[in-house]
């Protein structure tokens, strides 16, 4: 089986078209509804959230490195995570609807305390990168969020050298660490 | 209050998220963090950043994903689209079979022999695109979409435009099938053949089957009946897509 397109694709995301992307979301979204309602009896919201998480898995599992190459076609790759996805759904909705268990509400809302910290922290630091404004944002993105190597930010952002890019990364992450705190002080 | 971080520990840090870590490095690094309180809030909010950072962007992919969701048609719109075209090619069906049953009803009772266009006609239908959804593309630049949008309304000739526009990084393989049936549509059949035999070449997969059908007509098409022949064998030995239509037609051209 050649897998040119799959080497393509990969190496299309990696450098951070992400156009790509859609068209792979348009070219197997009716048949992965189709499949996804026929054997999982799920509605088409549940295969729409399904699809889209299976998507980004996709995508992340490349930008991350853990997809470098692909043996199987795109396709096979986003039913087999999308299968998973659904069963782990399903499971999950199984469990709330049978856990008739009182639970430890002091563990419970300790445990529920932190994740609202948590995402009140991610949520901030969204509000940060806003400010924060481009290039900053975006230097921030393609490092931490697509990982890409200095070389690859410089020629995205078409910067002279890759040493303008290094001392712009740092004065970004610093003005977001700054914002950030003063952000948490205002509150 | 404010931290102060040194470039150096950024670096450090990042190393630490990533894994990167190893032996006296990744001990010291730990050593330090239970040892030194600011150094270990540094590496909180660093955690913090990053994560804040994956977490921004990956709200903006879903996001992304979520709108290009809403602009396409609801797949029940999807669905009725594609069978119009299923109708419409239906009915191209009916014709052919038609003139299919009547021509070789002339050759059986008549013993008359027939010219190769007529056989042509009564054989060729073009083939069901089951490829791509046949939903008009937002933008001039889907290209390919449009291209399988003109063959499905069976505007051929703005098609094997089309198919030749897409873009190489759009393309895929099976495109060179149905630019080939295109090109069939409107009797070209040196340009469909040479399209079928390159695709027949790197295809690979079960349309190679339905790829050799048409190549025998495409070969008949252009009046070069020995090699029309040589393939219609080929599908008959081998009992592939079509083989009872070419095992007749192969007996009406001995």
């Amino acid at each position: 089986m050649s897998l040119a397109k799959e080497r393509h694709i990969i190496e299309l995301i990696k450098s951070g078209d992400t156009t790509v992307l859609s068209r792979i979301y348009e070219d197997h979204r009716e048949e992965f509804f189709l499949w996804l309602t026929k054997y999982f009896n799920c509605t088409s919201d549940e295969a729409k959230d399904v699809y889209q998480n299976a998507i980004l898995v996709f995508y992340e599992n490349i930008i991350s490195g853990k997809l470098n190459e692909m043996t199987s076609t795109v396709k096979t790759y986003l039913f087999a995570v999308g299968k998973y996805k659904m069963m782990e759904h399903k499971k999950q909705s199984y469990k709330f609807a049978g856990d008739e268990k009182i639970p430890n509400l002091t563990k419970e809302e300790a445990s529920l305390e932190e994740l609202n910290q948590k995402e009140e922290d991610l949520l901030m630091v969204e509000k940060c990168l806003h400010l924060l404004g481009d290039p900053c944002r975006r230097i921030l993105e393609l490092y931490y969020y697509q990982r890409m190597s200095m070389a690859e930010i410089t020629s995205n952002l078409d910067y002279k050298n890759v040493d303008t890019t290094k001392n712009l990364k740092y004065k970004c992450i610093k003005r977001l660490k700054k914002l950030f705190e003063e952000e948490m002080n205002r509150k | 209050m404010q931290m102060m971080i040194q470039e150096k520990d950024i670096d450090l840090i990042e190393k630490y998220l990533e894994g990167d870590l190893q032996g006296t490095e990744s001990e010291a690094f730990h050593r330090r963090v239970q040892e030194d309180a600011e150094f270990k809030l540094i590496l909180e909010e660093m955690e913090t950043m990053v994560s804040g950072i994956r977490y921004t962007g990956r709200k903006k992919i879903r996001l992304d994903l979520h709108k290009l969701e809403e602009s396409l048609p609801s797949l029940r719109q999807e669905r009725e689209t594609k069978v119009v075209a299923m109708r419409r090619f239906r009915i191209w069906a009916a014709a052919a079979s038609v003139l299919l049953v009547a021509v070789t009803a002339i050759w059986l009772f008549t013993g008359r022999q027939l010219s190769d266009d007529q056989l042509f006609t009564a054989y060729y239908q073009p083939y069901q695109n089951v490829e791509s959804p046949t939903t008009r593309g937002e933008t001039n630049q889907d290209v390919r979409k449009n291209a399988y949008m003109a063959y499905d309304q069976e505007r051929f000739e703005e098609a094997v435009n089309l198919f030749g526009s897409i873009p190489a990084e759009e393309s895929q393989p099976v495109d060179d099938f149905y630019e080939a049936l295109s090109h069939l549509s409107l009797d070209q059949g040196a340009e469909a053949a040479a399209l079928l035999a390159e695709f027949i070449d790197n295809g690979g997969d079960i349309m190679k089957e339905r790829a050799s059908w048409y190549l025998a007509l495409a070969h008949l098409n252009q009046g070069k009946i020995d090699q029309c022949k040589e393939v219609l064998r080929i599908i008959v030995e081998e009992q592939t897509y079509n083989h009872p239509k070419a095992s007749s037609l192969l007996e009406q051209l001995d």
